[in-house]
């Protein structure tokens, strides 16, 4: 049997990601003035969180070493990576080409993240979705954008 | 008590405008709409109509956010009964006796039970407020910095030790939203900390962005990695009105559902969903025939149901007395109090007695018109029910979109927005749960400062948390709790309650 590196998934992981989120933290940190604890710094009590955060992050870690643990369940890259480029190809065109074309590139987008989408159904429901969110939310409720190029 | 009796009195007054009126009756809709379709919870839609109750009265905007809140338990159970599937976290038991009764061509029945089940619960959950919240915020005002961080603490540990999953990675992520939570101007100094010279982050990081990020975002990539299709129970619903013998047979279920739901909710970390565990667990165990559980048993959809809606209630009793957030829902609900220039805690009661009474006030009028939402137009819920997800999910992307940018007017919180849903959608493929971690971030802030000034009293030293009484008793309790946690018959017990079928 092959030895394996990583025997939790589940546990080393998230303690990387901890321990990695923790360690950014304490990079901005360090340039914060710290202080006592009778006159504290602004940087007294995240430098408290982020050690603390970084400390139960190595112990995952290090358990995910040790002791074997549950595998990380299977992603689905595609869908993920789909529902985030729609909305960040809504906050692109949003300001450049104004809110219906920002709002139809979306849907467009979004839609191959779902296996089960027609895609001129998906295009007629983000039309009619341009339209009501234009009624409703320029319209009505005053949001400030341009609606059209 | 007579007293209470007034002021309900005015409260009544305040809610019966046409637009209080209005909102509360938009807040109960959306809250059914919200709880009949899966994969849409109270938190997500409560954070997306967020940033549209700008624009109102804070009464009227409280009003609408928590008619979402208490319409969506309603609603839940329509899913649960007659799709099988839970339409909210809450109503993942009503499914397992309600969707049996709707097998055997009871479906009228099980939802009749529900909604009157729901109704009492409700009407008694927010009595509790009205009788109990006014002696615990006399209570909590003599409250000092040292007893508020610990009550703080106390809140988190509870949270932490009610929360599905392991303890120690609950505990991690509350610590990771605290972090999150540091992020913006220091209060004191003026100091810009963890901003990483982005100028937009000055004012911390958008509420809205975060919660819609780990709730909104994650869950929809999550819901497009399963089959979305849904096979709906397609018979006639008949017998919308129970008879005497069914509504004897669920009274003692309602009753206890709704006693055990209103503890389960002022319990920080209980909240609505382990309040229907429990009291599917209670219903069993009481029941002289315990084998009818599963089998399309009455009581397994009165008890939870109504259990979850006296948990919703009462989870506000916290919340406006100490400003104590017990669960993710009421987390949003002290961001929308901030957003309106309110801050929660001992003072609302008697400062902004508009808000409580009329919020109390709202909520016998939004129950009542709940009750007529879920059973006379049930049939319109169940043909929103059949809108497929390939279309809803496109509906949420694009609200979402446009609600966190409305927040600020700023494309940065969409860019904020996608970090927190690529973050809250790998903590739950490796097994965190979001909620302590939106807990964290919103508690942040105030615990950080009762810290500080807890410090400057004790002149710099830590003792003062254990030298104020009240400071000790929080203390204590939290390390018993932690303790009877870790040991291993409590610890059994835990995860029945979670694996019960």
């Amino acid at each position: 049997m092959r030895i394996k590196l990583v025997r939790g998934g589940v546990d080393f992981w998230s303690g990387l990601l901890l321990v990695a989120i923790a360690g950014a933290a304490l990079w901005y940190i360090a340039s914060l003035d710290i202080g006592t604890a009778l006159d504290m710094g602004p940087g007294y009590f995240p430098l408290l969180i982020a050690l603390i955060l970084a400390g139960m992050g190595a112990v995952l870690l290090v358990r995910g070493l040790v002791v074997v643990g549950p595998p990380v369940a299977p992603m689905n890259a595609r869908a993920a990576i789909l529902i985030l480029a729609s909305f960040l190809a809504f906050a692109l065109l949003l300001d450049r080409l104004g809110l219906v074309v920002a709002i139809l590139a979306q849907t467009l987008i979004a839609s191959f993240a779902s296996r089960e989408s027609v895609l001129w159904q998906s295009l007629v429901f983000g039309a009619a979705l341009a339209a009501a969110s234009t009624v409703l939310f320029v319209w009505l409720l005053g949001i400030p954008v341009d609606v059209l190029p | 008590m007579i007293e209470s009796l007034q002021l309900l009195g005015h409260g009544f007054g305040i809610v019966l405008t046409f637009d209080n009126l209005l909102f509360c009756l938009i807040g109960a809709l959306c809250g059914t709409l919200i709880g009949v379709l899966p994969g849409l919870g109270p938190v997500a839609t409560i954070s997306l109509l967020l940033p549209a109750t700008f624009a109102l009265e804070p009464v009227g905007a409280i009003i609408m956010l928590s008619g979402i809140y208490y319409g969506a338990q309603y609603g839940g159970s329509t899913t649960a009964i007659l799709v099988n599937i839970p339409g909210e976290s809450t109503s993942v038991v009503t499914a397992i006796d309600g969707y049996r009764m709707a097998q055997q061509g009871r479906a009228g029945e099980a939802l009749a039970i529900a909604a009157i089940g729901s109704f009492i619960a409700g009407c008694i959950g927010t009595l509790t407020i009205a009788f109990a919240g006014p002696p615990l915020a006399r209570v909590a005002q003599s409250f000092t910095s040292p007893d508020y961080f610990s009550l703080m603490v106390f809140g988190l540990v509870c949270a932490v030790v009610l929360a599905n999953g392991s303890l120690f990675r609950a505990v991690a992520m509350i610590v990771l939203g605290l972090l999150f939570g540091m992020i913006g101007m220091d209060v004191n100094t003026g100091m810009p900390r963890l901003t990483g010279d982005f100028i937009e982050l000055s004012d911390g990081v958008s509420f809205v962005a975060i919660a819609l990020g780990l709730f909104g975002v994650a869950e929809v990539i999550c819901n497009l990695e399963q089959d979305t299709t849904r096979a709906i129970n397609s018979a006639k619903i008949t017998n919308l009105m129970p008879s005497w013998a069914i509504l004897r047979q669920a009274s003692g279920a309602i009753l206890r559902g709704t006693a055990l739901g209103s503890l389960m909710g002022v319990l920080p970390g209980g909240g609505a969903t382990m309040a229907a565990f429990s009291s599917y667990a209670l219903e069993k165990k009481v029941s002289r025939t315990p084998s009818r559980f599963g089998r399309g048993a009455i009581e397994g959809v009165a008890a939870p149901e109504s259990a979850n809606n006296a948990a919703a209630q009462t989870s506000y009793i916290p919340l406006l007395t100490m400003g104590l957030p017990t669960s993710a829902t009421m987390a949003l609900m002290v961001g929308a109090l901030t957003l309106h220039g309110i801050a929660p805690g001992p003072n609302v009661i008697t400062r902004q007695p508009d808000l409580f009474w009329g919020l109390i006030a709202s909520m016998f009028i939004g129950n009542l018109m709940l009750i007529i939402i879920n059973l006379p137009m049930i049939g319109l819920w169940v043909r929103l029910l059949r809108l497929p997800y390939r279309f809803l999910f496109l509906l949420i992307v694009v609200v979402s979109s446009i609600g966190v940018y409305s927040v600020g007017n700023s494309v940065f919180d969409i860019y904020l927005m996608i970090g927190f849903g690529l973050l809250g959608y790998l903590l739950r493929k490796l097994d965190a749960e979001p909620a302590p971690m939106l807990m964290g971030f919103v508690l942040g802030p105030m615990l950080e400062e009762n810290f500080r000034r807890s410090l400057i009293t004790g002149r710099g030293d830590l003792s003062v948390f254990i030298q104020k009484p009240i400071s000790l008793a929080f203390l204590i309790l939290s390390v018993a709790l932690l303790i009877s946690v870790a040991l291993p018959f409590i610890r059994k017990r835990r995860e029945e309650v979670f694996q019960d079928e």
